[in-house]
C-alpha cells in the first residue's frame, strides 16, 4: 500500500455556504490520524444522490473541528467564493493568454480527433454497406441510395469536417478551474502582518469548550443526530470502537429540564453509553457529567 | 434504619419533604440499608446516604440527591452538589459520614432520586468527569 503524502500544515480548509470542506485525500487522511478528526464524507454521485451509504469526497468538518485546526495553526479558512472570484479578477494578463491559449489548443484536438473518429466510424458503416448490397438481390437497392443520402460521399466531408471543428470553438463554453483544484496562487495561508481581512473563523459554538475538552481528551467526536445529541464521543478511531457518550455542550447556566435528564439518561443507557452534558464555568474550566440509568 | 432529622436544618421545608419520599421508597422499595439523612449549610440540599441491596449497584455506600420532576437543573446545580459532597464527611450530622469517605473520592458519584408528582421514583447515576459507561 502506498503511504499517504503528509500534507504542508496549514492546510487550506474550504468554505461554502457556511460550511467546511476538506477536497484533499491526503489531508482528510492526515487530519484523521493526527488530529483525531473524521468529519463527514459528503460527495455522492449527480446521478444518485440517494446513495448515501457509501459516501466519498468531499469530507465536510463540524465547525468545532475547523475552528479547532484553525486555533491549533494546523489549517486556515478558504473562503471559496471569495477566492475564486479575486483568483479570476487577479490573474496576470499573460498567465490568462497563456491559459486561454492552452483551452483552444484543447479544444482544437479535442474536435479533431472527435471529427476523426466519426469519420472512421463512418467509413465502416459505408463499407459493410456496400458488402451487404453486394450481397443482397435487385429490391435492395432503394436502400443503398437512401444510406448514401444519410453519409455524404468522402470528398464532401473533409470541408465539412472543418466547419464543424469552427462549429464547436465557437459554442464551447468557457472553462475556469475551480478552486478546489487550483494551484497555490488562489490562495495561501494569511499573513499575519497583513490587515487583510481573511475568511472568518468558523463560529464559537456553545458546544466548542466541551469538544475542545473531550478531544484533548483523546476523544474522537462526531455529529451526534443519530444517537438524539450534540456529539457522539469515541474513545480512539470510530473505526476501532464504539462510542462511549451521547454528548450535550451547555451553558454553565442553562436551564436542564429533569424530565431531559431522565430521558438522556435512558437514551444512554439503552445503547450501553452514557449521556453527558457539560461546559465551561466561570473560570473558563469545563466540568462534565455522566448520567448513566441507576438501575432499579 | 439509621435516620437522622433535624429540628433546626439549614435546608427549606419542601427540600425535606421530597427527601423523605425518596427516603421511603430507598427503604421499604428499593431494600437499601444504612440509610442516613445529612443536612449541612456546606450542602445545596439534604442528601441521602445509603448501600443498595446485594445485586444492587454493589455494596458500596452511596450519596442520593433527591429532586422534583417538576424543577430545573443546571451544570451550575451539579458542580456546586459534587463540590459540597467531600466536606459533608465529619461536619455532617447523620451518622455513617466517616465511610463515605473513600466513596467521595473516587471519581465522585451520586444518584439522583427523580421524585414525580405520583411519587414515583427513578434513579439516574451521575458521575463528575469522563466517566466510563457500566455496560461498555
Amino acid at each position: 500500500m502506498a503511504t499517504p503524502k503528509i500534507p504542508e500544515e496549514p492546510f487550506p480548509i474550504y468554505l461554502v455556504s457556511s460550511r467546511y470542506f476538506l477536497y484533499d485525500a491526503d489531508v482528510i487522511s492526515h487530519v484523521r490520524r493526527i488530529h483525531r478528526m473524521c468529519g463527514c464524507l459528503t460527495g455522492t454521485l449527480p446521478q444518485i444522490p440517494q446513495q448515501n451509504v457509501f459516501l466519498g469526497l468531499p469530507l465536510e468538518l463540524m465547525s468545532e473541528e475547523a475552528l479547532l485546526l484553525v486555533e491549533k495553526g494546523a489549517g486556515y479558512i478558504v473562503d471559496d467564493v471569495r477566492t475564486h472570484e479575486c483568483g479570476l479578477r487577479d490573474i496576470l494578463e499573460e498567465d490568462k493568454k497563456a491559459y486561454l491559449e492552452d483551452r483552444e489548443e484543447g479544444k482544437r484536438r479535442g474536435a479533431e480527433e472527435y471529427v476523426r473518429r466519426m469519420e472512421e466510424k463512418k467509413n465502416v458503416f459505408v463499407r459493410e454497406r456496400n458488402n451487404d448490397d453486394g450481397e443482397a438481390g435487385e429490391g435492395e437497392a432503394e436502400d443503398g441510395v437512401e444510406g448514401e443520402t444519410v453519409f455524404e460521399n468522402s470528398s464532401t466531408s473533409n470541408s465539412k469536417a472543418a466547419s464543424t471543428i469552427a462549429a464547436m470553438a465557437a459554442n464551447a463554453v468557457m472553462y475556469y478551474p475551480t478552486a478546489s483544484t487550483s494551484h497555490q496562487i488562489y490562495h495561501c495561508p494569511p499573513d499575519p502582518s497583513s490587515t487583510e481581512i481573511t475568511a472568518p473563523l468558523p463560529e464559537r459554538t456553545q458546544g466548542y469548550p466541551l469538544y475542545k475538552h473531550l478531544h484533548e481528551n483523546g476523544y474522537f467526536l462526531s455529529p451526534g443526530l443519530r444517537f438524539g445529541a450534540q456529539y457522539m464521543a469515541y474513545p480512539g478511531d470510530p473505526l476501532r470502537f464504539h462510542s462511549h457518550f451521547v454528548v450535550n455542550g451547555l451553558g454553565w447556566d442553562d436551564e436542564i429540564d429533569m424530565r431531559d435528564v431522565v430521558g438522556g439518561g435512558r437514551l444512554g443507557t439503552g445503547v450501553k453509553k452514557a449521556w453527558m452534558v457539560g461546559g465551561e464555568d466561570e473560570e473558563g474550566k469545563v466540568r462534565t457529567f455522566c448520567i448513566e440509568w441507576g438501575g432499579f | 434504619m439509621s435516620t437522622t432529622t433535624t429540628t433546626a436544618s439549614p435546608h427549606p421545608q419542601h427540600l425535606h419533604n421530597l427527601l423523605q419520599t425518596v427516603h421511603t421508597h430507598l427503604q421499604h422499595q428499593a431494600d437499601w440499608h444504612s440509610l442516613t439523612i445529612h443536612t449541612s449549610p456546606a450542602l445545596p440540599r439534604p442528601l441521602i446516604c445509603g448501600i443498595p441491596p446485594e445485586g444492587g449497584r454493589g455494596a458500596k455506600k452511596m450519596w442520593v440527591l433527591p429532586a422534583s420532576l417538576r424543577e430545573k437543573w443546571s451544570l451550575r446545580k451539579w458542580a456546586e452538589v459534587f463540590d459540597a459532597l467531600p466536606g459533608v464527611e465529619g461536619d455532617g450530622e447523620g451518622q455513617g459520614g466517616g465511610e463515605g469517605e473513600e466513596e467521595g473520592k473516587e471519581g465522585k458519584k451520586l444518584m439522583m432520586g427523580i421524585v414525580s408528582d405520583d411519587s414515583t421514583v427513578v434513579y439516574y447515576v451521575v458521575g463528575e468527569g469522563i466517566v466510563k459507561p457500566k455496560q461498555n
